[in-house]
């Protein structure tokens, strides 16, 4: 049948919005999978990081659908290259979030005592960061609709400041978990000390992709 | 009469045929985006449709008619053997059908103004070689043919803007939409008018001068004000007590409502110009077949008119559901704020285009209009692979179908001399 209606194509935000719900799946197992580890139970520890991995490996195949799918020539209120680095950006998430669980996972760890407040401090502040920039992102359909500036791109805006306040606040909390970490040098084993450092490298870089992941977007909206 | 009245009859039901198929394939254009979205039902939409694409055949389309009839080939030319132009008529129509029925087949986004305005252009060179056909006013299709989407683009991304800057960008979108939709409705529905009136109603016998078109546009506006600050005035809804997300959505709401008016006005313009792809041959057949020989200045005879329109109306209302279920079910459904300003922009390029006599492509100015709003920002994904198919197919559209015509006419000479 002869129609000019397949000159709309099928928008990529939709799957996006779903991926972006697989990562936020993802990521919310860290404070479980830290919850379990401050328990001792290293079994619980195993089936957390095995669930993360599943999650991960779903929201992988979200991601390689949508850029499958997305045609080689589509014209989208945003530019595509800035929305398959979205992708991309949100994508990491999930992959550092599965970092975590292997590293929780490869060698039995156990938390020092001393460290256990300032972890917990610095737990929460990446979670902060997290759930604002998936805040953020799941506010690309309502700016669609306003064409991506006005009012709702400068609120958004204000979002994206909020959300690189409270990366810096997170990376205040790493600094001091990482000084509280080197103190208990001597006392536990240089190994685990080695393993510590990895992990809480691994948790920043969840709170600096969440914040990149909000860069990237306000570099979208014109006010 | 050395032609019969088997000539008339295979007349008759290739022009059916041709204008059943216009309604049919064309009526997703108008209201498919409505039926998409969920504002209208699709059995009303079909019924709907029907009458306001009858109406627009019927009121304007004998301006696009004679322009079709009469002015692409030059009459003169054919004052020796008037016979030929009712074999070159009745071979484009059969072109057009055909090259329909294919593009149809293939599924390919083709223009039936492209194929019949070629195929008629053909048959006038082929027979009377370049004094068969009247430069001049081919070029001023041609030029048509370039600014028809330009222009709906044009419009189209500037109502789209002014949505967005008044209303969409707005610190409380609700009553920047409470404020300026009444007046913006107010513009577009004068507007409306003067396109509708510009030349008065051809169809009714209703000539207008200007200053008459002026008061009906006027009015009209002001009562179009009325009726939306009434509507705007009883909408229960506040910024302050709704979401930010929410908002818009009740924003799109109202623009659902326009949008539906739009989607009609589509279809009103769609019959306005298109019919003349097949009452502008006939009607010049009827009239060699009445009087024995073709004055361009005499008026469009009312139940050629009324036939083309019929059969057009008709395949708007039957066959026209399965094109949309189909397409509804794949749309996305684009916001209704973008599809009144696309539709809207759409409309009343065609419309004026009719009002001047000018054969436009109601599909491209269509996509235009559409493209014009997703230059500035508005449109969620478009198939720009799609778009320029859609803009190349005259290339190829023209030349088979002025091609089909010349084969086509040469048979048909041949059998019934």
């Amino acid at each position: 049948m002869r129609s000019i209606l397949k000159i709309f194509a099928k928008s990529p935000l939709g799957p996006m919005n779903e991926h972006m719900t697989k990562v936020k799946e993802c990521v919310d197992k860290i404070p479980l999978i830290f919850d379990a580890l401050y328990q001792g139970d290293q079994d619980k520890v195993k089936q957390i990081a095995k669930d993360i991995y599943a999650l991960e490996h779903e929201a992988d195949v979200i991601k390689t659908d949508i850029r499958d799918n997305i045609p080689r020539n589509i014209l989208l209120p945003m530019n595509k290259r800035d929305f398959l680095n979205i992708l991309s950006i949100q994508d990491s998430i999930a992959d550092t979030a599965e970092d975590v669980g292997v590293l929780l996972t490869i060698r039995h760890m156990t938390v020092p005592e001393e460290m256990h407040p300032l972890l917990d401090e610095f737990l929460v502040s990446v979670m902060k960061v997290v759930n604002l920039a998936m805040k953020v992102v799941s506010e690309l359909g309502v700016l669609e609709e306003a064409a991506f500036g006005g009012e709702e791109a400068r609120e958004v805006l204000k979002m994206v400041d909020e959300l690189g306040v409270t990366e810096w606040e997170s990376d205040k909390r790493q600094y001091k978990l990482s000084q509280k970490l080197f103190e208990l040098e001597g006392k536990e084993s240089p190994v685990a000390i080695f393993m510590w450092t990895y992990i809480i490298l691994a948790l920043a870089r969840i709170a600096n992709q969440s914040e990149k992941l909000g860069k990237q977007i306000r570099g979208n909206l014109s006010t | 009469m050395e032609f019969g009245t088997i000539t008339i009859v295979i007349t008759l039901i290739v022009g059916a045929y041709l204008a059943w198929n216009l309604g049919a394939n064309d009526v997703s254009n108008s209201m498919g985006t409505s039926v998409g979205s969920g504002a209208i039902v699709l059995r009303k939409a079909m019924i709907f449709a029907a009458l306001v694409d009858f109406a627009g055949a019927f009121l304007i389309g004998s301006r696009v008619s004679e322009t079709v009839r009469g002015k692409i080939i030059n009459p003169e030319s054919f004052s020796g053997d008037i016979q030929i132009y009712v074999i070159g008529m009745l071979a484009a129509l059969l072109s057009a059908a055909i090259w329909t029925q294919i593009s149809t087949y293939y599924g390919w986004p083709t223009s039936t103004t492209h194929a019949l305005v070629g195929a008629v252009f053909s048959f006038g060179l082929i027979t009377c070689g370049i004094h068969g056909v009247q430069w001049k006013v081919i070029t001023n299709i041609f030029i048509g043919w370039i600014l028809s989407p330009i222009l709906g683009g044009l419009v189209s991304s500037l109502i789209f803007l002014s949505i967005l800057r008044l209303i969409l960008f707005a610190k409380s979108p609700i009553t920047a939409a409470k404020r300026w939709i009444p007046r913006m409705i107010f513009i577009t529905s004068t507007i409306l008018l003067l396109s509708l009136f510009l030349n008065g109603l051809k169809g009714l016998n209703l000539s207008l001068q200007t200053w008459q078109t002026l008061i009906i546009a006027f009015t009209g506006g002001v009562i179009a004000y009325a009726i939306s600050s009434n509507w705007m005035r009883k909408l229960r809804y506040f910024d302050e007590a709704t979401p930010r997300s929410q908002r818009f959505k009740i924003v799109e709401g109202v623009f659902a409502k326009m949008q539906l008016v739009s989607a009609f006005y589509v279809a009103f313009a769609h019959g306005s110009n298109d019919v003349a792809n097949v009452v502008g041959p006939i009607s010049g057949i009827m009239q060699i077949a009445q009087t024995g020989h073709l004055d361009p200045n005499v008026p469009i005879l009312t139940w050629v008119l009324v036939f083309g329109a019929l059969f057009m109306a008709l395949g708007t209302g039957t066959w026209g559901y399965r094109v949309i279920e189909t397409i509804g079910q794949n749309l996305t459904g684009i916001s209704p704020s973008r599809g009144f300003s696309a539709e809207f922009g759409a409309a009343t390029t065609v419309l004026i285009a009719a009002q001047l006599g000018l054969p436009v492509s109601t599909s491209h100015t269509i996509v235009g209009a559409v493209v014009g709003v997703g230059l500035v920002r508005g449109m969620r994904a478009l198939n720009v692979g799609e778009i320029k198919r859609v803009f190349l197919s005259w290339l190829y559209t023209v030349p088979f179908s002025a091609t089909l015509t010349a084969i086509i006419f040469f048979i048909v000479k041949a059998l019934i001399r």
